[in-house]
C-alpha cells in the first residue's frame, strides 16, 4: 500500500481541486481510499460525495480540570506551556480551548489541584464516494485540540482497507495537522499558486517534505495568473531537482465545479489530460509504467 | 481594540483583509497588525517588508544525565507524546520533533536526572507595514506545537501593544489550536468567507468556534460573484469584496495597497457599541472637582471606570483617552483631564445590551472599592469608578461576561 499526500502550505491553493480530480482519474486503474486530513474544515468529502458506513466518537485527547478551587501559594497560571489555567475569582480554572493534556499541572501543582480526563474530540467517518471508492475523514469538535492525532487516526482507518493506494488530502500550513499527514507518505504533491505568499509557503512544504524524506512533485495552479512567478516556482523547484507535475491554467469552469461539488475532470472532458499528468505522475512514481496511460 | 481577522477555510483572502484593515485604519489610529499564522506567515511578503528579528522562542528540552539516571523507564510512561523511548534497563533516548517541552519528565524523575536544556522552536519578527507597525513569528520546519510559538509571539504584543489603538490579529486557517490560540482574548472578530460551498462549510465551522470562544463577529464576503453570494447567511455579512484580477496580481507581486471597500468597515468599527473598561492610573494623591459630586480625594493607585457608548465606543474612549476635550461633560472627564491622571487600557465588551454597564461595574467592584456616586447619574448602580489593586484579571473577566 502506498501514500501519496497532497498539500501546499498556503491555504485555498487548490488541494481540493486536484485531489478530487486526481482520485477520480485514478481509481479508474487501481483500488483507492481517499483520507481527507483537514480534520478543521474537511472539504474533499463534499466534492466526492459521501454514503456514509459508519461514524464514531473519537478520544485522542485528554484535557485537564481543577478538582480544587482552593488557594494556592504557588502560582498555577504559569505552570502550563500552553497558558490554559487561568485565575479568577473563584480560584484556578483549565479552559478546556487552550489545554493540550501533557500533564504538566498534575505533576506540577503542590496542592495536587488538577487531573486529567478523557474528553470526546472528533467524529470518525467512514463511508463510500459516490465514485464506489471508500472515503474516510473527520471533524474535530468545535474547540477541541488534538488535530495531529486525529489525522493519524483517519490515515490508520484509511490503510485498513485493501487497496493500493492512500489518497492523503492534507490541511493547511505545516502545523500538527499536516505533519501527521506526512509522515510515512511516499510522496507529496505541492499544489502552490503564482503569489509570493504561496511561493514562500511552498518552499516550507518543501522542507517539511524533506525533514520527513518524501519525494516532492509540485503543481502550479493558477499559473497564467501571474506568468512571472510561475516561472520563478518553476526554477527555484529545478534547482532543487523537483519535477513540475503540471500547470494548471485559471478557469472559471473550475470554480463552476466546486459550485456544484463534483470533480473538474468529471465535469469537462477537456480538462482530463491536465490532471492525467498528475495522476500519471503518481502511479509512475509509484508503481512504475504498468498502470499509466 | 483587538480585532480578529479569520475564515476557517485557507486562501478566503485573510491576510488581504487584515492589510487592507490596518492601511484603512492607519488613517486616523496607531495600529499594529500581528501576523498569527505562524506556520506559514505571508503578511509581510504581500507588503514586500523585510523583516528584522527581534528574538528566538525556546522550549524546554530535556537532557537525560546518564551518571544519575537509574533507569527506571518513569519519564518514559509519563509522556503523553511519546517524545521519549525508555526500555527498562537502558538510558531514555529523546525523539524531538515529538517533544513539546511541557517538562513533564523532568518532574517526575526520582532522581532528578533530567536536567534543563533548551531547543529553538520559532522567531520573533517585527516590521514596517503601509503606516503601521507589525509582529510575526515564524516555527521552525518540523515543530508541530504552533500554539505555543503564538504564545510567544503574543507575549511581544502585550509588551508593545498599549502603544496602539487597534491590534488586528490575521489569523491561520482552519479552525484548530493555533486559530483558538491567536483568537483568544480579542473584542471582535471579522470572518472573511467565500461564496462557495466549501466557503459555506467552513464558516459555519468558525462561525461555532467564535460563538463557544465569546467573541462577537461580522462577516466579510470575498471573491463576491465568484461563486454564488446567497451561500453565506446574509445577517452577519457586512462588507462583500469583488472578485477581481487587479486585487489578485497586485497581491501576488507584493504591490499591495489595500482595497477600497475596506474602508467601509472602518466605520462599521468606529460604530459598534457597548460597555468599556477604562483602566487609570493616578499617580499622586489628587483632590478633584467632579461637577456634582463635588471636592473628591483619589488616592495614587488603578481604577477602573466602566462606561458604555451603544453609538459607538471607539470614538469614546478616544474621546476619555485624550487630555483636551472642550468641555467637561462627564464625571470621568475631571479624571481624565486631570495631569495626574494617566490612561492604561481599555478594555471592551461589544453588546446591544446596555444593561451590561451596570452589571459589568458590579462585577468589577468586587475586586475592589467603589467612589460612590462617580459616572452613575443616570444608572442603577451604585458607582461606575472602582478603585482596584490590580488590573490584570480584566481582560479574561470581560470576556467571560458574556
Amino acid at each position: 500500500m502506498k501514500r501519496v499526500v497532497i498539500l501546499s502550505g498556503k491555504g485555498g491553493t487548490g488541494k481540493s481541486t486536484v485531489s478530487s480530480s486526481v482520485a477520480y482519474l485514478i481509481s479508474n486503474h487501481l483500488s483507492i481510499v481517499c483520507a481527507d486530513c483537514d480534520v478543521d474544515t474537511p472539504n474533499l468529502y463534499l466534492v466526492l460525495g459521501f454514503e456514509k458506513q459508519s461514524s464514531e466518537p473519537v478520544s485522542t485527547q485528554e484535557v485537564a480540570e481543577a478538582i480544587d478551587i482552593g488557594e494556592s501559594k504557588v502560582d498555577c497560571t504559569s505552570i502550563c506551556p500552553y497558558g490554559a489555567i487561568e485565575k479568577s475569582d473563584k480560584g484556578y480554572k483549565v479552559d478546556p480551548m487552550m489545554c493540550e493534556g501533557c500533564g504538566a499541572c498534575v505533576y506540577k501543582c503542590p496542592k495536587g489541584m488538577f487531573h486529567l480526563k478523557k474528553t470526546v474530540n472528533g467524529t470518525l467517518f467512514v463511508g463510500r464516494s459516490r465514485y464506489g471508492f471508500p472515503l474516510v475523514y473527520s471533524q474535530l469538535k468545535v474547540g477541541k485540540s488534538g488535530s495531529g492525532e486525529i489525522v493519524s487516526l483517519v490515515k490508520d482507518k484509511a490503510s485498513t482497507f485493501d487497496a493500493d493506494l492512500v489518497l492523503i488530502d492534507s490541511a493547511a500550513g505545516v502545523g500538527c495537522p499536516v505533519i501527521a499527514s506526512v509522515k510515512d507518505a511516499d510522496l507529496g504533491i505541492v499544489v502552490a499558486e503564482p503569489t509570493l505568499s504561496s511561493f514562500s509557503d511552498m518552499v516550507r512544504s518543501i522542507e517539511l517534505l524533506n525533514f520527513f524524506n518524501v519525494k516532492i512533485g509540485v503543481v502550479i495552479n493558477r499559473y497564467d495568473m501571474n506568468l512571472e512567478l510561475s516561472n520563478k516556482i518553476t526554477k527555484f523547484c529545478e534547482s532543487r531537482n523537483i519535477p513540475i507535475v503540471a500547470k494548471i491554467p485559471f478557469d472559471k469552469r473550475v470554480v463552476n465545479s466546486l459550485m456544484r461539488l463534483r470533480p473538474v475532470v468529471e465535469l469537462y472532458n477537456d480538462m482530463v489530460p491536465l490532471f492525467k499528468k498528475v495522476s500519471n505522475y503518481i502511479l509512475t512514481e509509484l508503481f512504475g509504467d504498468q498502470y499509466r496511460d | 481594540m483587538k480585532i480578529g481577522i479569520t475564515g476557517g477555510k485557507g486562501g478566503t483572502g485573510k491576510s488581504t483583509v487584515a492589510i487592507s484593515l490596518a492601511i484603512s485604519l492607519s488613517k486616523s489610529y496607531k495600529v499594529l497588525l500581528v501576523d498569527c499564522d505562524v506556520g506559514c506567515p505571508n503578511d509581510h511578503t504581500i507588503l514586500g517588508s523585510e523583516r528584522e528579528k527581534v528574538r528566538d522562542t525556546f522550549i524546554f528540552k530535556p537532557i537525560f544525565d546518564e551518571s544519575k539516571c537509574i533507569k527506571c523507564g518513569l519519564c518514559g510512561r509519563s509522556c503523553k507524546r511519546n517524545a521519549i523511548l525508555s526500555i527498562k534497563d537502558r538510558f531514555p533516548i529523546l525523539v524531538e520533533e515529538n517533544c513539546n517541552g511541557c517538562q513533564v519528565c523532568s518532574m517526575v524523575c526520582p532522581v532528578g536526572a533530567i536536567k534543563r536544556g533548551k531547543r529553538k522552536v520559532g522567531t520573533i519578527y517585527s516590521y514596517k507595514g503601509k503606516g503601521f507597525d507589525c509582529l510575526s513569528a515564524e516555527t521552525v520546519v518540523g515543530f508541530e506545537e504552533e500554539s505555543i510559538v503564538i504564545k510567544e509571539l503574543k507575549k511581544e504584543v502585550d509588551n508593545i501593544g498599549s502603544n496602539y489603538d487597534f491590534i488586528i490579529f490575521d489569523s491561520p486557517a482552519g479552525s484548530g489550536c493555533p486559530v483558538i490560540s491567536s483568537l483568544k482574548g480579542v473584542d471582535y472578530t471579522y470572518v472573511v468567507a467565500e461564496p462557495t460551498p466549501f466557503g459555506k462549510h467552513d464558516f459555519d465551522v468558525i462561525a461555532a468556534l467564535l460563538k463557544k470562544m465569546n467573541i462577537p463577529f461580522s462577516t466579510i464576503i470575498n471573491k463576491s460573484g465568484l461563486g454564488d453570494d446567497s451561500i453565506i447567511p446574509s445577517s452577519t455579512v457586512v462588507l462583500r469584496i469583488p472578485f477581481d484580477r487587479k486585487i489578485y496580481s497586485s497581491y501576488s507581486i507584493a504591490n499591495f495597497d489595500g482595497i477600497d471597500e475596506i474602508d467601509k468597515l472602518v466605520d462599521h468599527i468606529e460604530s459598534l457599541g457597548g460597555v468599556y473598561a477604562l483602566v487609570l492610573k493616578v499617580k499622586n494623591e489628587i483632590e478633584v472637582e467632579v461637577g456634582s459630586l463635588g471636592r473628591l480625594l483619589f488616592k495614587p493607585g488603578k481604577y477602573v471606570y466602566v462606561g458604555s457608548a451603544m453609538n459607538g465606543i471607539l470614538k469614546r474612549v478616544k474621546r476619555h483617552k485624550s487630555k483636551e476635550k472642550g468641555s467637561l461633560h462627564w464625571h470621568i472627564d475631571y479624571l481624565t483631564s486631570n495631569k495626574d491622571v494617566e490612561f492604561e487600557e481599555a478594555y471592551f465588551l461589544f453588546t446591544n445590551d446596555k444593561e451590561m454597564e451596570c452589571e459589568v461595574a458590579k462585577r468589577i467592584a468586587k475586586y475592589g472599592e467603589i467612589v460612590k456616586g462617580f459616572g452613575s447619574t443616570d444608572s442603577k448602580c451604585n458607582s461606575h469608578l472602582i478603585k482596584v489593586d490590580k488590573s490584570e484579571f480584566l481582560s479574561n473577566f470581560m470576556r467571560r461576561l458574556f
